[in-house]
């Protein structure tokens, strides 16, 4: 603490404290007088009588007759003008105001010194006002960090009182107050407190850390900075955000929670549900994990995160060649100081599929099938089924003839299990610091084999070493192994099987090792799902990452410091493919015998090996600093990768035996084998320089040039430049009379990038091998060329402009809003119509396509904590759609051509197809129907079939009649609704996600019934148009699907638009005393659940709607999960 | 300090930019390897045979690797049906709503004839010897003659493309326009015509599959038997670009017959080509073995295979019969007009009294003993032998139940050890008859793309019939018996004494049966609109418990849907796509 007290002052400001003066954002000037104190002429009133004085001038006077220490900015210093003054011992209160008051200053006194300030500035004091102030008594104590840390500077006021003082390296403040008071503890990036004060006369203040504030760093292309400094439109989301979503996939913990990131998560089978992220619709993003490039997030354990962020507009553009689509940066948790802090989380989840289509009864399903035959002609004396039969199945009175089975209860279970531990610590001390994290997760699949599995572990060392004062080595190891174990079928093909089961057939039999024949197609959805019967493809994968970095702090420049960094990741994979024959049997309950219905598959084993390793090189010259109101911040950095990938594989097939299942053990005599290898690289010189000028004025400017060997060498390099400005609205003069307001931002942005994930070596001719021919006895190699070569082939040119404000009011309320434009030129495409398909080649890809893409996030938030309650709502909404500037096609002539195939200048999500009219009710209505609908005069028309519009009135059906029916299959339209509200101990997260602007499509398998026999979906069947049915949902049932049906129409074609509770979480903190005991400081307990609930356009077919639109029923359905967990910090 | 910032700045200057940017693809071969080096050169023609539809199921539509489906030329005309509807193209070309937009069996192949044009054109600069050039040619132009040959089958004439045309070839020769049937046509024979005569008479052993003077030769034969039908069936249509005038159908038959006879001359002076004949006493195994028996003497020109080792097709996968499948399979059933189109040995008709056969009972293999042994070796059912044991596909069986008669069908019953109704039966014997040429009796359970049996693509049998239809044509009838009655002879069938054009039509469907040949002559004899446009019929059996015998039933209409064939398809649609995409082209008749 530094203390100020030259002198006795007047009376009536006795010091009686010791203070210090401290501003947070003013360069303290401090005139050290060398002026000799007068111990008896020491007066308390002043004279100076001079014109055009200089302000310092003055005050070095005031300082010389009174003996008080003048403290003041050096802003003030300098915009002060010079006074006239004119006064004869006048009491320094007096000359002070005489002084200061012209200028718009006051002044402030405590003890022997005398602060300067602005006249509007809160603290502006009345002199009378001070006396009050010095009333009180000493209050002592010390603030400390939530782990007990001591924290300086933290601002110590009693704001009813205008008092003010800090504390000091050790925590320790001192300041004087009485009972009563409220003392108001405030320090950047922690939670404003606020204590009143009793009769104690030491309070000691622990501040807890600010989940979202201004003053937060943000970690951005190659560095970091504060939230207040961002020029771009950047989205971060802390650990403990995605802590909320209890998920084993990392990337789903996103969903809803980043304005402007699409995520689509098509798949829930376990680790193979990565959703598609997609940042503001322009396609998929460069992914950087602690600075490099490591592959996806998606299984990096969630515990291990310290945040994520997603760089969506120039923020982006540091990353250069790569950067259009968007960069989302991935930061792994590093070591703290002080004791050591043990972490420990576990989670257990029962997860079962958000929905799946209901399939058919045996009774249904003869019932239908004979409907079906006879709708298609088929004579009633050849139908398949009986009516004893129908009846037989549908009342179930002899199940051992006439089974009913549910085939996909018989083959899944209703909840399957995952759980997820992680352990890990984190601590240091003044030259190390450590973060070591253990992290297990296993998810278990659907099926009642239990054959379906992902396990996966994840261990990290993140090590931050001081080697020497301006040396520091930072050595993070990373290792993560993920075993995936499955039928060799393929997951499609499992839900096929399951679908295509007849529900006339038994699952099984009373010998359990004879498996049931299911008629003609063998498919039997129950041994599909078994391991043992149908063999496993088992896939084992390493990844691993260590990366080295220096600092070097540069000597002689200040603040300049220098870094080298070497990045090695590694990633193979090991899989292996073993399928085995197996026999099904029709079985005579009655007379107890089985016959052998089909023998199917064939022993064989694939085993292969995958190997690719990118080495980054990364060199950087830093430098940061602050000259007055000028910060500077610059960044010189090269960064280099080498990759190389290969891959090997070997398969042989008649084993003998399933007694050894390696590839030794199998035959010769068609053993195959494959490998392949690959390689790459990049190098760039990346710079960035960032200017504020007083924080109000910020700016960013980037450049990259990168190189890449993917393009012929006087194409490969190439200069991305970004320019990017800040304006802190809110921290200007005239609005500080504007209370409420606490922020108001504007940001601009411009950058021009690339996106070069395409055309690898397309410049180059030659030769490749391609498939084999028989000649003579044995396969031959053949050649084919790889095509015209086009030198001129480069990356996609992509320039961004983004507008963003944000604001924050009255505390609790936060709003932003970007709006953005891409256009993206260069997309590879072939010159359509310069050359007929006569040519016999295809043109090589050209940079011709364009593409433009706008849209808008907003975002809207308030925090507000009552008592003991606080709430935290943030809810986001953004918009993107991009449209065909330029699509290579024909010169269409026709109008209708123009019309429905023309792209150019057109939404790129947009679906033409036929518009259906309900359903033919009878013959006479087909045969008296003028439109020619079906190409041959309506003959192949049935009632019940779909009736389609004649647009163009031309009386027949054709490619003419097409209609724009709706978008792609990618939501345009994303928003989330994210709500805290905690009470005491308790909090309950619930996020909100929903999507439209998308469609789906209902295709083959869903809308047709017995295609290969299969059975049917139960909605068809309740809704199927019949003569009786007329106001039926969906057509006549049909073996097959009818050509009729079959077009792309509006009628498959539905709305897929959801809202969904992707995620719930209650959770407890169970009280100190408690914890206490078993020595853990924090305990908390929490229940959460993802995709609770749904509202959508799509639950009558039982489809989810982020269920992939192409493969109506085929897939591995989302899930919803239910999870309870613990967290604690040992 | 200094010396840190010193290995800091060693460490950067060691990786050079130059390190991570030297990159190439390492799978590639330069360009100029390519036609000095013999091994490389191969390997180039070898991609021209991969590319070309020499087997259907280089065509459309990919089932598994290596496993098109390969029966789809039996389902599109009368030689079968698919089992079930599920390949919904198949169901549509059969319904007759093909149009303009149609994508099925597509071969517009100038990729393939480009790089025939670019091995022409470089192959004078290799550094290889002249004659092995001069083969090379021969062999490319072969090639290149099958590919137009595919083309002109299909669409009438095509663009006529011989020169690799560049990128900044002007537009007028860029974008050419259909030349007419006849000049493709004319253009194949004179290709044939060259390369016969540098092409090598036979292939060594490791060369088995490459093109000889015979292929060309029986290309012509077919090739040229086609432009004379159409000249003489078809019409004159859009000046010439489909049709001939019909004047030339003479001449053109005269090439065919001049080809066929250069074959037949040759095997009669070497022997080296002739009829598969290696069972003279069991014809029904000779005929049904021709297929399976790979380079035998009757084959002129096959597409090799190795099954799963690298390159397999799916016939067995497709044909094999229900109870003994991988749960696909039976997909063919051949109607009961094409097995009425086999005759009994003593030449009589094979047509069944359908009225006669609905009474009593039969043991089927009796039913048909006396047929054509080409019936035997080509059609599978009921009882035939098969595997050792013998084809189940009745669809039920009567029993007697307390002195009343009762059919049952259920699969899971069994009735004097036998199942009531047989996992091939039921519904899936939909005609009770599927194909067994190039079903290979060997495999037990076929696998997709297991299939190794070769795929005879010119065989000898078709030249006699090329022979015959050419002769006939030209009013040579006697030489055309001959020709017929060296098939008849093998198959065990009397001998014919005189001829009509219809003799010689049936005698070419129930010896080529199955083997891709019907669908296009319905459409050269201008016959498939009646003869497609119609309903086909099959039989069903039931066993009777009590006598071991089967009584039958007849569907007389085994489609779930009604055939048409309109005129229209007798060429593919050039398709709107390739004329927006080349506005020269005009496009066929009817779309």
């Amino acid at each position: 603490m530094k203390n100020y007290i030259l002198s006795e002052g007047l009376p009536f400001l006795r010091p009686r404290y010791k203070f210090l003066l401290i501003s947070n954002l003013i360069v303290v000037f401090l005139l050290f007088s060398i002026f000799q104190v007068q111990a008896d002429g020491m007066g308390q009133t002043v004279t100076i009588e001079q014109k055009n004085i200089a302000f310092v001038d003055a005050l070095r006077e005031i300082k010389r007759q009174t003996g008080y220490t003048v403290v003041c900015s050096s802003e003030i210093l300098k915009s002060a003008g010079p006074s006239n003054l004119s006064l004869k011992n006048v009491p320094l209160f007096q000359a002070l105001e005489a002084l200061l008051t012209p200028k718009g200053l006051t002044f402030y006194v405590e003890g022997k010194s005398i602060a300067i300030k602005k006249a509007n500035s809160q603290s502006a004091t009345k002199p009378e006002e001070i006396k009050t102030q010095l009333a009180g008594r000493p209050i002592q104590g010390i603030v400390t960090k939530a782990d007990g840390q001591p924290l300086g500077n933290v601002t110590v006021s009693i704001k009813s009182k205008n008092r003010v003082t800090t504390t000091d390296n050790s925590g320790a403040y001192t300041i004087s107050a009485d009972a009563g008071d409220v003392i108001t503890f405030k320090h950047v990036g922690y939670k404003l407190k606020e204590i009143t004060l009793a009769d104690q006369q030491v309070l000691n203040v622990s501040l807890i850390p600010e989940e979202t504030s201004l003053q937060e760093v943000v970690v951005v292309g190659y560095g970091v900075t504060k939230k207040m400094n961002l020029t771009g439109s950047v989205e971060s989301v802390k650990s403990a955000e995605l802590e909320k979503m209890p998920v084993v996939n990392t990337a789903t913990a996103l969903s809803g929670k980043v304005p402007g990131l699409v995520l689509k998560q098509s798949s829930g089978q376990p680790g193979n549900n990565d959703p598609v992220l997609n940042i503001r619709g322009f396609g998929s993003p460069l992914v950087i994990i602690d600075g490099t490039q490591q592959g996806s997030f998606g299984n990096l354990d969630i515990e291990e995160i310290e945040s994520i962020t997603v760089l969506k507009d120039a923020a982006a553009a540091v990353y250069g060649a790569q950067a259009g689509n968007g960069v989302v940066l991935v930061t792994t948790k590093r070591g703290g100081s002080g004791m050591p802090k043990i972490t420990f989380n576990s989670a257990y989840t029962l997860s079962t599929p958000t929905r799946y289509p209901k399939m058919m009864s045996a009774g249904e399903y003869a019932e239908l099938y004979n409907e079906a035959q006879l709708n298609d002609g088929v004579a009633p004396a050849n139908l398949r089924f009986s009516t004893a039969a129908i009846a037989a199945y549908k009342n179930q009175n002899d199940p051992a003839n006439y089974p009913n089975t549910d085939w996909f209860d018989v083959a899944a279970r209703q909840y399957a299990p995952q759980y997820k531990n992680n352990l890990n610590v984190n601590g240091g001390g003044e030259n190390v610091k450590y973060f070591f994290s253990l992290g297990q997760a296993s998810e278990g699949g659907l099926w009642r084999s239990g054959d379906s599995e992902f396990k996966r572990y994840n261990v990290r060392s993140n090590l931050d070493v001081k080697v020497t004062p301006s040396l520091t080595a930072t050595i993070d190891l990373a290792g993560r192994n993920e075993s995936r174990s499955n039928p060799n079928i393929s997951v499609n093909d499992i839900f096929l099987n399951i679908l295509r089961s007849q529900p006339i057939y038994a699952p099984t039999y009373p010998d359990p090792t004879k498996y049931a024949a299911l008629g003609r197609v063998g498919a039997n959805g129950l041994i599909s799902t078994q391991k043992d019967v149908v063999g496993y493809l088992d896939d084992d994968r390493n990844y691993f990452t260590g990366s080295f970095k220096l600092r070097y702090d540069i000597p002689f420049v200040k603040n300049l410091y220098a870094e080298g960094r070497l990045t090695y990741f590694k990633d193979e994979a090991y899989l292996k493919n073993w399928s085995q024959q197996y026999s099904t049997y029709n079985y005579d309950a009655a007379n107890n015998v089985y016959s052998l219905a089909s023998q199917n598959g064939q022993t064989a084993l694939t085993e292969s090996q995958a190997h690719s390793r990118r080495m980054t090189h990364q060199y950087s010259l830093n430098y940061d600093r602050t000259f007055d109101k000028h910060s500077f911040k610059g960044l010189l950095l090269f960064e280099g990768i080498n990759e190389d990938a290969n891959n090997l594989s070997a398969t042989r097939r008649n084993y003998i035996s399933t007694a050894v299942q390696q590839l030794f053990a199998g035959g010769t005599d068609s053993q195959s084998t494959f490998g392949t290898a690959t390689q790459n690289g990049r190098a760039s010189y990346i710079g960035r320089l960032n200017y504020a000028f007083d924080s109000k004025y910020l700016l960013e400017a980037t450049f990259r040039y990168d190189g890449s060997p993917r393009f012929a060498e006087n194409r490969r390099w190439g200069f991305f430049p970004s320019l990017s400005l800040g304006w802190n609205i809110s921290d200007e003069n005239f609005l500080s009379e504007v209370n409420w307001l606490d922020n108001l931002k504007l940001r601009l942005s411009f950058s021009n990038t690339g996106n070069d994930g395409t055309g690898n070596f397309q410049y180059l001719t030659g030769y490749q091998y391609n498939s084999t021919y028989m000649i003579g006895t044995s396969p031959k190699q053949t050649i084919v060329s790889t095509g015209l070569a086009n030198p001129y082939i480069s990356w996609e040119d992509l320039t961004t402009y983004n507008v963003g404000l944000e604001t924050r009011v009255f505390g609790s309320f936060g709003a932003s809003l970007d709006v953005f434009y891409r256009k993206r030129e260069g997309m590879l495409a072939t010159r359509a119509g310069s050359l007929p398909f006569s040519f016999g080649a295809v043109l090589p890809s050209e940079n011709i396509n364009s593409q433009d893409n706008r849209g808008f996030e907003f975002v809207l938030n308030y925090r507000r904590k009552f008592g003991n309650f606080s709430t935290n709502l943030s809810g986001n909404v953004s918009y993107s759609r991009a449209k065909w500037i330029h699509f290579e096609e024909p010169v269409y002539e026709d109008g209708d051509q123009i019309r429905i195939n023309q792209r150019s200048g057109r939404y790129v999500n947009q679906t033409f197809g036929y518009m259906t009219d309900g359903f033919f009710q009878s013959k006479e209505q087909i045969g008296n129907w003028p439109i020619n609908q079906d190409g041959a005069k309506n003959a192949t028309l049935k009632p019940g079939d779909l009736i389609y519009k004649d647009l163009n009135n031309d009386k027949i059906i054709n490619w003419r009649d097409q209609a724009l029916i709706g978008k792609g299959d990618l939501p345009n339209w994303y928003y989330g609704l994210n709500t805290d509200f905690s009470w005491k101990d308790f909090s309950v997260n619930a996020l909100w996600q929903g999507a439209a602007g998308f469609n789906f499509q209902i295709t083959a398998d869903a809308k047709s019934t017995f295609t290969q026999d299969q059975n049917g979906y139960q909605y068809f069947y309740a809704n199927r148009w019949t003569p009786g049915r007329t106001d039926a949902q969906y057509p006549r049932a049909s073996v097959g699907l009818p050509a009729n049906q079959d077009k792309l129409s509006d009628f498959w074609y539905k709305k897929a638009s959801y809202l969904r509770l992707k995620s719930l979480m209650l959770s407890y903190s169970l009280p100190k005393k408690l914890t206490k005991r078993i020595s853990s400081p924090n305990l908390s307990i929490f229940v959460a659940g993802t995709n609770l609930l749904t509202f959508d356009n799509l639950s009558d077919f039982g489809y989810d709607p982020e269920a992939p639109s192409w493969n109506s029923g085929l897939y591995y359905p989302q899930q919803t999960t239910y999870t309870l967990g613990l967290k604690a910090n040992l | 300090m200094k010396k840190y910032f010193f290995i800091l700045f060693t460490v950067f200057l060691s990786s050079c930019t130059d390190d991570f940017l030297d990159k190439k693809p390492i799978d590639r071969i330069s360009d100029g390897a390519v036609f000095n080096d013999p091994a490389l050169t191969d390997a180039y023609i070898y991609q021209l045979y991969n590319e070309l539809p020499l087997h259907m199921n280089s065509v459309g539509w990919s089932w598994n690797p290596n496993g098109a489906a390969v029966y789809f030329p039996m389902v599109v005309c009368d030689e079968g049906l698919q089992q079930g509807t599920y390949w919904e193209q198949y169901v549509k070309w059969n319904k007759g709503l093909e149009d303009a937009s149609n994508t099925y069996d597509q071969w517009w192949g100038y990729s393939t004839i480009r790089r025939m044009n670019e091995f022409l054109e470089k192959i004078g600069g290799s550094s290889l010897s002249k004659t092995q050039k001069d083969i090379y040619t021969a062999e490319v132009r072969f090639l290149r003659a099958f590919a137009y040959f595919e083309m002109v089958k299909r669409y009438g004439g095509v663009p006529l493309i011989t020169t690799v045309q560049q990128i900044n070839t002007p537009a007028e020769q860029l974008f050419v326009p259909r030349s007419t049937e006849k000049q493709i046509y004319d253009f194949i024979h004179t290709e044939l015509s060259d390369a016969s005569v540098l092409l090598p008479e036979t292939r060594l052993d490791i060369e088995y599959g490459r093109a000889t003077k015979y292929a060309a030769l029986a290309l012509d034969s077919r090739a040229m038997l086609y432009a004379g039908s159409i000249a003489k069936y078809g019409k004159l249509e859009l000046d010439g670009v489909v049709g001939f005038p019909a004047a030339e159908a003479s001449g053109y038959f005269q090439k065919s017959y001049d080809a066929s006879q250069k074959i037949m001359a040759f095997a009669q002076s070497t022997g080296k080509i002739g009829l598969y004949n290696k069972y003279p006493s069991d014809p029904v195994k000779n005929f049904y073995q021709l297929f399976i028996d790979e380079k035998n003497v009757e084959t002129i020109f096959s597409v090799q295979y190795n099954g799963l080792s690298g390159k397999g097709h799916s016939m067995d996968f497709w044909l094999a019969v229900q109870g003994i499948s991988v749960g696909w399979g039976q997909e063919v059933n051949v109607p009961l007009e094409l097995v009425e189109a086999f005759e009994y040995k003593d030449g009589s008709s094979g047509k069944l009294d359908r009225t006669a056969l609905t009474q009593g009972s039969y043991s089927i293999t009796d039913l048909f003993k006396n047929k054509d042994s080409r019936f035997n070796a080509s059609v599978l059912y009921q009882d035939s032998p098969w595997q050792g044991g013998k084809i189940e596909r009745y669809s039920g069986t009567y029993v007697m139940e307390n002195g009343v008669e009762k059919l049952v069908t259920s699969p899971n019953q069994t009735i004097n050890g036998k199942v009531a109704c047989s996992p091939g039966g039921g519904p899936y014997a939909v005609t009770g008859f599927t194909p067994k040429k190039y079903y290979d009796e060997r495999l037990v359970r076929p696998l997709a793309g297991q299939s190794e049996t070769d795929f005879l693509v010119f065989r000898y049998g078709e030249i006699l019939l090329n022979f015959a239809e050419a002769a006939f044509e030209l009013n040579h009838t006697p030489e055309a018996l001959t020709a017929i009655n060296q098939l008849r002879s093998r198959a065990g069938v009397a001998a014919k004494t005189a001829l009509g054009i219809n003799d010689i039509r049936n005698e070419r469907r129930v010896e080529l049966a199955f083997e891709q040949h019907r669908l296009w002559d319905v459409r050269r004899w201008r016959i498939a609109v009646t003869d497609l446009s119609r309903d086909f019929s099959g039989m069903k059996y039931y066993y009777e418990a009590a006598t071991g015998k089967y009584r039958l039933t007849f569907v007389n209409k085994v489609d779930t849907y009604t055939r048409l064939f309109q005129q229209r398809h007798y060429y593919h649609p050039i398709t709107p796509s390739r004329i927006a995409n080349s506005p020269k082209l005009i496009e066929n008749p009817g779309y």
